[in-house]
């Protein structure tokens, strides 16, 4: 979602006047006095928010049967929170309780105008096309605004391989959340928003599965539910503490997301469409102290309700590597929630929803086998927090945290020296005759020489999620490194392994780079264009859904879409959040599923060639044996061609 | 009738007319948007303070 400036967010198009809409008058909606030429005076008594604090008479005298029960939906209400919270709640505290929820929960919900005109006000406001009202949402700037972490990065291939209905079906929210579902008014006393009839289910479109060709539809119809086999891996937060800072303004702090997969005992099999035993949970961020800012001892009955919940995750793909063979399920101890996956404060309240280990499904004697060749993988590629905690004394081991500059100084590995890729001179500018693009091997080995690094030494990069560590590993090796890895699990890995940090700086003394060029491994937009056309060549997109499918566009690309061909395999698909990389053996399956196999010519692409250096390095490691860099990326190929 | 009487008749018809058409559409035009339409006019007039977030915030929403 493009940020807006302030007159963008209130600027109305000449479009609008002409609409039914815009033929009210504005006054009729919003109040205020339109005959002012003062700005206080105009705006005096304005509602900027009439579907909100007003939706029967600004909405309701046309749309009476919607706004009869719209304006009790669970976006308007957000009904399911105080139903939840008085579940958990020490009734004697609610008064403390329920003031942290309209602070730090109630601030989300929204109504007509939040999904019809403007971005909704946790979004930070502004109209999504000049006041027009849309019938339909916009996914990108109104539905994902607000379910963006979770939903709006699985969908679009932030976290995961993005979802297959948008990939392969161009499907957006709407598609399945119709207005029948969004204007519903909520049950009463709802804990779960699946407690509403109007939900979407799979089966209103993939209808007849008992009886379909898919044999393992028929067995597992009506038990498990279809995100267990057709989903991936999906976030999971954990305490969420609230507060206000000195200031006055209101905070929330959340310890910690883990992206993982849990399949859990159904306990509510009433919900519509929710028969099965197994389902997928989800571990949300409540625990008994989180709104203890507010006043102690708030969630004494925090055991009546579990905060491991039903979740459906928006990353479906027809195949998935649970869904790959029988046993990667079936007896696999570590896909289901365990009690020793519970925290101590939260084992009274997922009893239920645990699986015991003898409920799980038993490991099948004959399977087909999953068939992944493994023996080219480069393993020394990917160090451990474990390998690098034991390696630190070595002579030539250079550390390098490849995060911002803030984010080191505020802590790091100790030892490790800073160096920002993305900050350094080594690609040329956003305003370059060529944006971002690789300097000359002269330029790049001078700059890390500068550092105190040469081409034999061991090296190893960590950061955030990934991202910039593993295009500095992509450069280092174009320019000569020999012995260059990737922290798995980055910062966050060394953090959980319970390893020591530093805020003290470290630097190097400067020295000779050396190395030898790797000048085959970076391609140009003519190069590429010649080389699809090829039958053992891919070119892989690691852009999100969105941007391959030129529903949005870099700011520096003179037009959105893709390299005509190319694959899209979203980051995501290769980095886990955190920086994680998924076992060897999975994403090489996962790659074939697109035809992505180490005997190809991969030539990786995406905007700027970040995303593109970060899927080399992931091929590299893979043991793919022909990978090129298309380092002009998508800006520079939209500009020429 | 003179044909005078009838151009003056004519005009007066015409003019008439216009001041009509004019009242209608300013009626109909919001004093809003005289604003709103003018992105240079808006720059000018609002506040360019942004919503704050706490430095305190961490992790996803």
């Amino acid at each position: 979602m493009v940020p807006l400036e302030p007159q963008q967010k209130v600027l109305v198009s000449e479009d609008f006047l002409s609409t039914d809409h815009g033929e009210i008058g504005c006054e009729n909606c919003h109040g205020g006095d339109p005959d002012s030429n003062q700005k206080a005076l105009a705006h005096e008594q304005m509602d900027p928010n009439p579907s909100i604090n007003n939706p029967q008479e600004a909405c309701g005298e046309c749309h009476e049967e919607i706004v009869a029960t719209a304006t009790d939906s669970l976006h308007a209400t957000l009904a399911t929170f105080p139903a939840v919270l008085k579940r958990r709640a020490n009734m004697d505290k609610w008064a403390h309780v329920d003031e942290a929820r309209q602070n730090h929960c109630a601030s989300c919900h929204t109504s007509c105008g939040g999904c019809h005109v403007s971005r909704p006000p946790s979004a930070q406001k502004g109209f999504v096309n000049g006041h027009v009202f849309q019938k339909h949402s916009d996914p990108l700037n109104q539905c994902t605004a607000c379910h963006g972490s979770r939903v709006g990065n699985e969908f679009y291939g932030m976290r995961g391989q993005g979802d297959v209905h948008a990939a392969k079906a161009g499907m957006d929210c709407v598609s399945c959340h119709t207005a029948d579902e969004m204007h519903a008014a909520a049950p009463e006393q709802a804990v779960s928003r699946y407690e509403l009839k109007e939900m979407p289910a799979c089966t209103d479109c993939h209808k007849n599965l008992r009886v379909g060709s898919v044999r393992e539809h028929t067995i597992h119809n009506d038990k498990v539910q279809c995100q267990v086999c057709h989903s991936q891996t999906y976030v999971n937060c954990y305490s969420c503490h609230v507060g206000k800072d000195s200031e006055g303004i209101a905070f929330f702090q959340n310890q910690r997301e883990v992206e993982s997969m849990k399949i859990g005992r159904n306990t509510d099999k009433k919900a519509p469409n929710a028969g099965y035993r197994y389902m997928l949970v989800r571990h949300v961020p409540a625990d008994p102290e989180m709104f203890d800012f507010y006043g102690k001892e708030g969630f004494t009955n925090f055991a009546n309700t579990p905060n491991w919940k039903r979740t459906s995750p928006h990353n479906i793909q027809r195949r998935t590597w649970q869904a790959a063979n029988c046993n990667h399920c079936h007896g696999n101890r570590n896909l289901f929630l365990a009690e020793s996956d519970l925290l101590d404060y939260e084992k009274e309240a997922n009893r239920k929803v645990a699986v015991a280990y003898e409920r799980i499904p038993k490991k099948m004697i004959k399977t087909e086998r999953v068939r992944v060749d493994t023996s080219r993988v480069r393993a020394g590629m990917v160090v451990s927090a474990h390998w690098l905690h034991s390696n630190l004394q070595e002579k030539n081991l250079v550390v390098i945290d490849a995060r911002s500059a803030a984010a080191y100084q505020k802590v790091h590995i100790d030892g490790a020296i800073h160096f920002d890729p993305l900050a350094s001179g080594l690609r040329s500018g956003a305003d370059a005759e060529k944006p971002y693009t690789l300097a000359l091997h002269s330029r790049v080995v001078e700059i890390f020489g500068s550092l105190g690094i040469a081409a034999d030494d061991s090296i190893v990069v960590y950061d955030q999620n990934g991202s910039v560590a593993a295009a500095l590993i992509a450069v280092l090796e174009w320019a000569g490194a020999t012995q260059v890895s990737y922290l798995n699990g980055g910062i966050e890995g060394w953090h959980h392994a319970g390893f020591h940090t530093s805020s003290q700086s470290s630097t190097r003394t400067a020295r000779l780079f050396g190395g030898k060029e790797q000048p085959s491994w970076i391609e140009d937009s003519s190069s590429v264009a010649r080389l699809s056309e090829m039958r053992n060549t891919v070119v892989l997109d690691s852009r999100m859904i969105d941007r391959y499918q030129g529903m949005t566009k870099h700011e520096k690309a003179e037009r959105a879409g893709a390299i005509p061909g190319a694959v899209n395999v979203p980051f995501g698909a290769l980095y886990m959040d955190n920086g994680f990389l998924k076992p060897p053996r999975q994403l090489l399956w996962m790659l074939k599923t697109y035809g992505i196999t180490p005997d190809k010519t991969v030539i990786t692409t995406c905007d700027t060639g970040v995303a593109a250096a970060d899927a080399f390095f992931i091929l590299r490691y893979l043991g793919f044996s022909d990978v090129r860099v298309h380092d002009e990326a998508w800006v520079n190929w939209s500009r020429t061609r | 009738m003179q044909t005078k009487t009838r151009l003056r008749l004519t005009a007066f018809t015409v003019l008439l007319l216009f001041c009509l058409a004019a009242a209608v559409t300013a009626e109909e035009q919001s004093g809003c948007v005289t604003c709103h339409l003018d992105e240079t006019m808006l720059v000018k007039n609002l506040n360019t303070d942004k919503i704050k977030t706490s430095a305190l915030q961490s992790g996803a929403g």
